[in-house]
């Protein structure tokens, strides 16, 4: 898969817009670069042997995209999302994925100084999904990284 | 890059290959004036363009061919010497055009040896001109940059392949949404809606078809470099080989001229390398010295077929058989046994031919399997055909288009998923009784046939993900017969929905590694769908992937009691047939130079007679795919050949009759050698052929007319009976049957199932209500003639319904209609 090369911030600002989204009722930030649109899951095609994370195949205005379940993603035994479902419409190198979420929060934006690395005793399989810790007040919200989100095994293969 | 040297780059591409071949064909015939006058118009052109854009270096190049070419043009004896020197500038342009469209600029380097042998090469045309007797009057060939001619109007626009492609992609999405408005109207019913959607409809098709036809090019544009390859080849192999090429007119799709063109010249190479013999050799055999190599295009019922025929010394087959006793393919009494027709196609197994072998077998099978495997990648087929000593002919057969195919929608554990239409070979009904073909073999279910046990999957199994627990498949199913490459083998699915023209799009990265599907599709009602790739099933079969023919065990003779001496064979369809013995005069191998086409239809040379061929349904066969055996049946002075696509045994046997014949031709059904087969009835082959002859002037085919809403399947079915001989007006609603139903008298009407069975019947009264003659045949097309759609169709009125795809039962249910017209008109 290409991935996509990590948007660059605002030169001027210095300042990067995340949108904020929520899974496993955890709260996530994603940069608003990668983020095409937000559309509800109306339907889905059930997509055989692929990994539990891939919902499926939707239909986007005529284009087919594949359905990534965030919480599956993160925790192999998480309730999958399903039809109904809000998803971020994502642009990943030449491909558009969708990514089912739990509820999808504002627009933010943040310095790169208030960009954390990832701490390094999180569960190496998560952090390997993720580019860094936002704080944002008093919180601090796991930044995901999409090209890692969508970079796909083939079953049986380690994670 | 700048917009001007783009168009320069893509219009001079084209130039330079034009010029290339126009020299080699003038080589051949330097009388032709007209092929030099081309020659320098298009030098001269790039000269010209050279010079506006600054590119001195290739203007030099030109300008000094040009002169070269000038002199020629002049009426200087054009030799070898003087072609080679043209071409070698050709090449150093297409050097500098590659460079330029590299974006480098155009590069250094140094011309100079090539200018100055051109310049000589000019100098010693001129000596010869002037000294030859006044040549041919200047006027008479100057053809030059004269006078300008009257301005034309520019009737071409240059459209990049980009544009193109969006286009096409656009249109495809046009396509699928008037297919889910149309799905909405008739769900909703709203009588408004449907003139609007029905100009929608016309008017998506036009501008469908209007972008397709954009995106056809001729074949001529692969034939531009073969002139070039055929001279370069036969110099370097100090052979003398002639170039043939023909149907350069016959239109492919972009996509798929890129995609032979690798093949053809593969074959094109093969053929003057190992196919033409050195000219001392061929003056020996008493051939000419120069071979002669045709490629010719042609199209036909949306098949593009491109012929590489060679007049050289056709492949060796007996290194064919050795070749494959090395590789295990059968043992040497197998092989030894095998006809010659059969033993050609392993040339095309992988690996074949190596170095080691290449020439000793004539080294046709360089890279034949790849060329077999382009070609069936794309959705074509390749074939062969050699006579010792006097050349071998192969053939590719190209689908017309890449973008859309028809596929099955198939539903597997209450999923859908598309099947493309070619990759299914025969559909069967699934009957798990006692008397099933399914069965298990330690414990790994196979379906056991007559040609032959295969391997079987239902695709609810394989589609099943781990976690889910086994689905009992369901009683009822249907076995679909597929093959990829020569391995044969079964899928089960619950049932076919739909045929359905499906636009291939590519599968999201997170599915591709999924070897099962090759691309998603987006359905009518929207909603998508996974393409099932039929390699993917095979490899889930854990059939190897090698396309090695297999040798299938011999015949075991059959040594039962016996009564009646019978032929049987396979013809079109599954299931055996048989004929006795006492009315097949001979038994006669087809080879495609045997059979001829008279009056669109296949006949076969044999005892200085003509002899027509008839498919078992006593169709006309009109074009010959496989069907290697005739069986020629004479009755008095009559005689017609029935293809078969194999004789499976020549057996005696006691036939008991265990059921009536239903359509004509069938004398009954008998079990021989454990299966049931059909007895056919000779005398059917003659009965009607026979009148039709003789009334040949006056009857007419029986018209029929097809009700079918959906423009492909209409389509589909329409070429289907029209190949078939009848005469066929297809409309999509009632209104247009009113109209044709007034204007003429059919013999019988195809509606589509729903249409008529829409107000309970209503269609099917006001049909026999305007049709004058009360013999109208009223038949449903239903997309799967099942019991239950067969009910419907007579609770709508009909006489039954018939599957839309099912056409040989389509052509049979009409002959049996229509023959009865012909008697008529006959008597």
């Amino acid at each position: 898969m290409t991935v996509a090369p990590w948007p660059f911030p605002d030169q001027a600002s210095g300042m990067r817009a995340y949108l904020v989204l929520g899974a496993l009722d955890t709260t996530f930030a994603l940069p608003v670069a990668f983020a095409r649109s937000v559309v509800r899951i109306e339907a889905l095609t059930r997509a055989p042997l692929a990994p539990l994370h891939v919902l499926g195949l939707a239909n986007l205005r005529g284009e087919i995209v594949a359905v990534i379940c965030l919480a599956s993603r993160l925790d192999p035994n998480a309730e999958p999302a399903g039809v109904g479902s809000l998803a971020v419409v994502l642009e990943c190198g030449v491909e558009t994925l969708a990514l089912a979420v739990q509820s999808i929060g504002d627009v933010i934006d943040a310095r790169d100084e208030d960009v954390a690395p990832m701490q390094i005793h999180v569960d190496v399989r998560r952090a390997a999904l993720m580019s860094g810790v936002l704080r944002w007040g008093a919180a601090l919200i796991p930044i995901l990284d999409p090209p890692a989100l969508f970079n796909f095994r083939r079953p049986g293969e380690a994670a | 890059m700048d917009e001007l040297l783009k168009d320069f780059l893509t219009e001079s591409a084209e130039q330079v290959e034009a010029i290339g071949a126009q020299l080699v064909r003038f080589e051949q015939d330097p009388s032709d004036a007209r092929i030099i006058a081309n020659i320098f118009r298009l030098v001269h052109a790039l000269k010209g363009t050279c010079g506006f854009l600054n590119l001195p270096r290739m203007e030099r190049i030109a300008h000094r061919a040009e002169a070269l070419i000038d002199h020629l043009r002049d009426g200087a004896t054009p030799d070898g010497d003087i072609v080679a020197l043209v071409l070698a500038a050709v090449d150093r342009i297409k050097l500098i055009l590659a460079a330029l469209a590299e974006g480098r600029g155009e590069p250094s380097g140094d011309d100079g040896p090539l200018i100055a042998d051109l310049q000589r090469a000019a100098e010693r045309a001129r000596e010869v001109k002037s000294s030859q007797a006044p040549a041919v009057s200047s006027d008479a060939v100057n053809f030059g940059p004269g006078p300008t001619p009257p301005e034309r109007r520019i009737d071409t626009v240059r459209i990049s392949v980009k544009t193109l492609e969006r286009l096409t992609s656009l249109v495809s999405e046009l396509v699928l949404t008037r297919n889910q408005l149309i799905e909405v109207a008739r769900a909703s019913a709203a009588e408004k809606m449907l003139t609007p959607l029905q100009r929608l409809s016309a008017v998506t098709a036009d501008l469908q078809a209007g972008v397709f036809a954009a995106r056809m090019l001729p074949v001529e544009r692969l034939f531009g470099n073969f002139h070039r390859l055929v001279r370069d080849l036969s110099t370097d192999l100090g052979k003398k080989a002639e170039l043939v090429l023909r149907g350069g007119g016959a239109e492919l799709d972009r996509q798929l001229i890129e995609a032979v063109r690798d093949p053809l010249m593969h074959l094109i190479r093969n053929a003057v390398d190992h196919g033409i013999e050195p000219p001392e050799e061929r003056l020996r055999l008493g051939k000419p010295e120069a071979g002669l190599i045709q490629v010719t295009a042609s199209h036909k019922a949306g098949i593009v077929s491109i012929e590489v025929a060679d007049d050289g010394r056709g492949l060796d087959v007996d290194s064919i058989r050795a070749r494959a006793l090395a590789l295990g393919l059968g043992t040497r009494e197998e092989l030894a046994a095998r006809p010659e027709a059969e033993v050609l196609p392993f040339v095309f197994a992988p690996g074949f031919t190596t170095a080691a072998h290449m020439s000793r077998i004539s080294g046709r099978g360089v890279g034949l399997d790849i060329v077999r495997a382009n070609l069936e990648g794309i959705g074509g087929s390749v074939s062969l055909m050699s006579r010792s000593g006097r050349g071998a002919t192969i053939v590719l057969r190209i689908p017309l288009t890449l973008a859309i195919l028809p596929a099955f929608i198939v539903t597997a554990g209450g999923e859908r998923f598309a099947l493309p239409q070619h990759s299914v070979e025969e559909i069967l009904e699934l009957d798990t009784g006692a008397e099933s073909a399914l069965t298990s073999v330690q414990g790994a279910a196979v379906l056991n046939i007559a040609e032959g046990p295969l391997p079987v999957t239902r695709l609810s199994e394989l589609t099943r993900s781990r976690t889910q627990p086994p689905r009992p498949g369901p009683a009822q199913g249907l076995v679909l017969k597929m093959r990829t490459r020569a391995q044969g083998f079964a899928l089960i699915v619950d049932d076919i929905v739909d045929l359905q023209e499906i636009v291939l799009k590519p599968l999201p990265a997170p599915l591709q590694p999924l070897n099962l599907f090759s691309a998603g599709a987006i359905l009518g009602d929207g909603s998508v769908v996974l393409v099932l790739d039929g390699a993917g099933i095979s490899a889930a079969l854990g059939l190897p992937k090698s396309n090695a023919p297999r040798i299938a065990a011999p015949a075991e003779p059959k040594a039962a009691p016996v009564r009646t001496k019978v032929v049987i064979f396979r013809s079109g369809g599954p299931g055996l047939r048989a004929l006795p013995v006492s009315a097949v005069a001979k038994i006669l191998p087809l080879s495609p130079d045997r059979v001829e086409i008279v009056d669109g239809a296949c006949v076969v040379r044999n005892e200085g007679r003509l002899i027509a061929l008839v498919r078992r349904d006593r169709s006309r066969v009109t074009d010959l795919q496989k069907s290697p055996t005739a069986l020629v049946l004479q009755l008095g002075e009559e005689r017609v050949g029935v293809v078969a696509d194999e004789i499976v045994d020549v057996a005696e046997e006691e036939i008991r009759i265990e059921l009536a014949g239903q359509s004509c031709g069938v004398a009954g059904v008998a079990v021989l050698r454990g299966e049931p087969t059909e007895i056919l009835d000779p005398a059917c082959f003659f009965e009607p052929r026979v009148r039709v002859a003789r009334r040949a002037a006056t009857a007419r085919a029986p018209c029929v007319l097809i009700v079918e809403p959906a423009g492909f399947f209409r389509q589909m079915i329409a070429d289907a009976l029209a190949r078939a001989g009848f005469e066929i007006i297809a409309v999509g609603d009632r209104a247009g049957a009113r109209a044709a139903i007034e204007r003429r008298m059919f013999a019988a009407a195809l509606i589509d199932l729903d249409l008529a069975a829409a107000r309970q019947g209503e269609f099917a009264r006001e049909t026999r209500a305007l049709a004058a003659n009360g013999a109208f045949m009223l038949i449903g097309l239903a997309a799967h003639a099942g019991p239950a759609s067969q009910a419907r169709a007579r609770r709508a009125g009909l006489s039954g319904a018939v599957g839309k795809f099912d056409r040989a039962r389509l052509i049979s249910t009409l002959r049996s209609a229509g023959a009865d017209e012909i008697l008529e008109i006959a008597a």
